[in-house]
């Protein structure tokens, strides 16, 4: 009988025989392979160059490994933008996924990238997803070949998740990473021995980071794929039979990983002392990383570098990407109107320019693309900066630094950075809820940045503190990010208490990565592809949303004051659809003290964006503002004014309750129409909706509290 | 003598003899390289009572509460 894979298991490498029995249908399988349900692994007897089941399928091959040893860093090395992000089947965990043609057969081969795991008994939903994949368990399709990518710098903890993988019987290719920190603290490893002990297994030295080792990995699985196949064979030696555990599904794979721990452990260290010639990889030595971690992770200077370092990453994001966010809104949006108008008047002629298709085009389209536009220097920021601390491996450290404190809402330490940038902008906090391993932890941390009060909001505050509070103001305003830390505490808590009740409270112990130098050219393509994939995930929603909103405010509901309204010619707001629905929603916030189209009309147009929820204001009032007046000013002049009226009336004479309630309103629902696009994108419609639900709910309530006290006092 | 992982001392080689945290939790423990008789040594203390472990050449960062309950033999 042929094995099915070329690599023979360990008890081949080393020559002994297996413990495991050969009764019962599973006569030709043995190892973690017996486990695995039969249909996966047909007997390929007649050594059909195909794979598994399904010979028109493309080559499956599925990329594992520990967290933190450069495995995706190397994946999208291989792929680059052939790489997209996406769900596993029937779960909220994200895997890379992409297709590679190998050039010399033409053939088409699979990529899949899982999440790092320590182990395949997995732990959270991510690892199963991890485990699952790789044994082709469930709605995964069997793996033709492994790529086991190992950490030079961890080799015992890489080389017991390796010593499962060899016992799930799919031929394997191990890529080991970090040689070159490895080599500096003066170990040595003979990757020809590993290849030996693992029958002739491929092991290639590689380094995503600068894409030493890709092709003769790509090589190394072909070489794979083209041996031939057959049922799997013996794995470790001396460890318990498989068949005992075979009948009770994924239980029965767990508790095979525990019975065969110790012989695995046994296995890592024979195997690291046959290939680590220095004999270094046992022995402590201190490390440049050790000399770095005394200050980084000290009890006070830890946490004060990180604060500061969060301190920079805000900065970044907001102060930094200002300039740039103002080019594109300014400048390029100045470009293409007046390349619009110039089209518009060679063309059609300067009547065309007050017609409703170059309206369409210049306050619908464009506005839309120049949105888009202007997210995309704090998202580059922020991407520049996550690959920076990852690379890094800063980023494993900021985690431990913050367990305890956001613990307290049952997450992991790197929740705090999305947490911090969102005061900045949510859209990149968003982004940033991609450096957390644990799916559910990503998804809950993603439901509670809308709820960080970013830099938008602030020019609302403003305006109305001024308007309502006078010399109070400053307070007033501070006390809104008071009121959004403990928003964010409270429906972090109620969440943690409800949809999040799964998430445990599992002690934190997670192995360090060496500090590295990231480079700067798999930076920038990290950052590039990052980037595209934000611009063509969110922009058509975004776009499509504002050319909506331009529709409802085009269409007139009245004739007008000169009976001349019509289509993109409507007088005033309140004549336009736009105006009819802020109207008719105006008396569902009477409890909380703006029943006032104005102020819906307003909230309406915050929810594309917060930047133009005051000059929605001021257009609703037909108050025309110098463009150069500052917030303060607004909130003091006719604007001021103009809202003092409207919500005295509309509060029965509690108008600062009033307006205490619309500013929580404004900290508290939706953000913005892009971070809802790209809240979508990276975590399904369902939870888009639910966040905008979410959102709407919580500033609704809180905003009828908060003006029902008021009126009281 | 018998000790615990955050309150033994810094950068002497120890060696762990039990772990009392619930079992699937200690067997992840295990996995990564924590594991009884096996030597180690604190290279740091962090906040809030948690660690830094060398074994070998791997380092792993232990939460305090967790680090109290990895206990260990000092010499």
């Amino acid at each position: 009988m042929e094995p099915k894979s070329n690599m023979p298991t360990m008890d081949d490498m080393e020559g002994m025989e297996s413990g495991m029995g050969h009764s019962g249908h599973h006569h030709h399988r043995r190892g973690l392979a017996v486990l695995i349900p039969e249909h996966h692994h047909v007997d390929l007897s007649e050594n059909v160059p195909t794979h598994d089941t399904d010979a028109q399928k493309d080559p499956r091959i599925v990329f594992v490994g520990n967290p933190n040893v450069g495995k995706s860093t190397l994946f999208n090395s291989i792929l680059g933008t052939n790489a997209a992000v996406m769900n596993a089947p029937g779960t909220t965990v994200l895997i890379e996924q992409g297709e590679m043609v190998y050039k010399k057969t033409g053939e088409t081969w699979q990529f899949i990238d899982t999440p790092g795991t320590a182990s395949l008994g997995a732990l959270s939903p991510d690892e199963l997803v991890a485990a699952q994949t790789a044994l082709g368990w469930g709605d995964h399709p069997d793996p033709d070949v492994i790529v086991a990518v190992l950490d030079a710098t961890s080799l015992s903890r890489s080389l017991y998740l390796l010593s499962q993988l060899v016992d799930s019987g799919t031929p394997l290719v191990v890529g080991i990473s970090m040689m070159d920190l490895a080599r500096k603290q003066g170990v040595s490893l003979d990757l020809g021995k590993l290849s030996s002990v693992l029958g002739g297994a491929p092991v290639v030295e590689v380094d995503g980071r600068t894409g030493k080792g890709t092709v003769q990995l790509i090589e190394a699985v072909h070489a794979q794929l083209a041996a031939p196949k057959g049922p799997a064979e013996p794995s470790v030696e001396g460890l318990p039979g498989a068949q005992h555990f075979a009948t009770s599904g994924w239980d029965g794979v767990l508790d095979w990983i525990k019975a065969t721990s110790d012989g695995r452990f046994e296995w890592v260290a024979r195997t690291l002392s046959t290939i680590d010639a220095s004999g270094r990889s046992n022995t402590i030595t201190t490390t440049f990383s050790d000399r770095l971690d005394r200050v980084l992770l000290h009890p006070v200077a830890g946490i004060v570098i990180f604060l500061a370092v969060m301190y920079l990453v805000f900065q970044a994001t907001t102060t930094l990407a200002g300039p740039l966010i103002d080019w594109f809104d300014v400048q390029v949006r100045g470009w293409l109107t007046t390349g619009i108008d110039w089209t518009f008047l060679h063309t059609a002629g300067q009547a065309s320019l007050d017609g409703w298709f170059h309206s369409l085009l210049v306050d619908g389209l464009l506005e839309g693309v120049v949105t888009v536009l202007t997210f995309v220097p704090p998202m580059g920021i922020m991407f520049i900066i996550l690959s920076l601390l990852e690379d890094s491996g800063y980023l494993a450290r900021a985690a431990f630094v913050m367990d305890k404190a956001m613990r307290v809402i049952g997450l992991d330490g790197r929740a705090f950075l999305p947490l911090v940038v969102g005061f900045g902008c949510n859209l990149p906090a968003l982004a940033a809820t991609r450096t957390l391993p644990d799916s559910r932890q990503r998804l809950m941390t993603g439901l509670l940045v809308p709820f960080t009060s970013c830099s938008a909001r602030l020019s609302v505050y403003i305006v109305l503190a001024y308007a309502f509070f006078e010399q109070y103001a400053g307070l007033a305003i501070f006390l809104m990010y008071v009121m959004s830390i403990v928003v964010i505490l409270l429906v972090g808590l109620v969440l943690r208490r409800t949809q999040f009740k799964d998430l445990t409270q599992q002690p934190f112990a997670m192995g360090l990565p060496s500090y590295q130098m990231p480079k700067l050219g798999q930076l920038a393509k990290s950052v590039g592809q990052r980037l595209w994939a934000f611009v063509s995930g969110a922009s058509s929603i975004i776009i499509t949303m504002i050319v909506m909103m331009w529709v409802l405010s085009a269409i007139p509901v009245t004739a007008g004051v000169h009976n001349d309204n019509s289509f993109a010619h409507v007088d005033a707001v309140q004549n336009s659809v736009y105006g009819a629905i802020s109207t008719s929603i105006a008396p569902v916030f009477a409890p909380a003290g703006f029943d006032d189209w104005h102020a819906s009309a307003a909230l309406i147009t915050g929810f594309v964006a917060k930047e133009v929820v005051v000059g929605s204001m001021s257009q609703s009032y037909a108050i025309s503002q110098p463009d150069d007046a500052s917030e303060a000013e607004e909130g003091t002049g006719t604007l001021g004014s103009a809202l003092r009226s409207s919500f005295e009336k509309s509060s029965g004479g509690h108008a600062q309750a009033a307006a205490a309630a619309f500013m929580v309103f404004v900290l508290a629902y939706t953000p913005c129409l892009a971070t809802v696009a790209e809240m979508k994108r990276q975590f399904g419609l369902k939870t888009a909706l639910q966040s905008v639900g979410m959102g709407l709910a919580v500033a609704y309530v809180l905003a009828v509290v908060i003006f029902q006290i008021g009126a009281l006092l | 003598m018998t000790d615990t992982l955050n309150s033994c001392p810094l950068g002497v080689d120890i060696e762990i003899c039990r772990i009392d945290i619930d079992a699937r939790y200690a067997f992840r423990l295990n996995e990564i390289g924590l594991r009884e008789h096996e030597k180690v040594r604190v290279l740091h203390k962090a906040n809030f009572g948690g660690c830094v472990v060398a074994h070998g050449m791997e380092r792993i960062a232990v939460d305090g509460d967790t680090a109290k309950r990895i206990f260990v033999e000092t010499n």
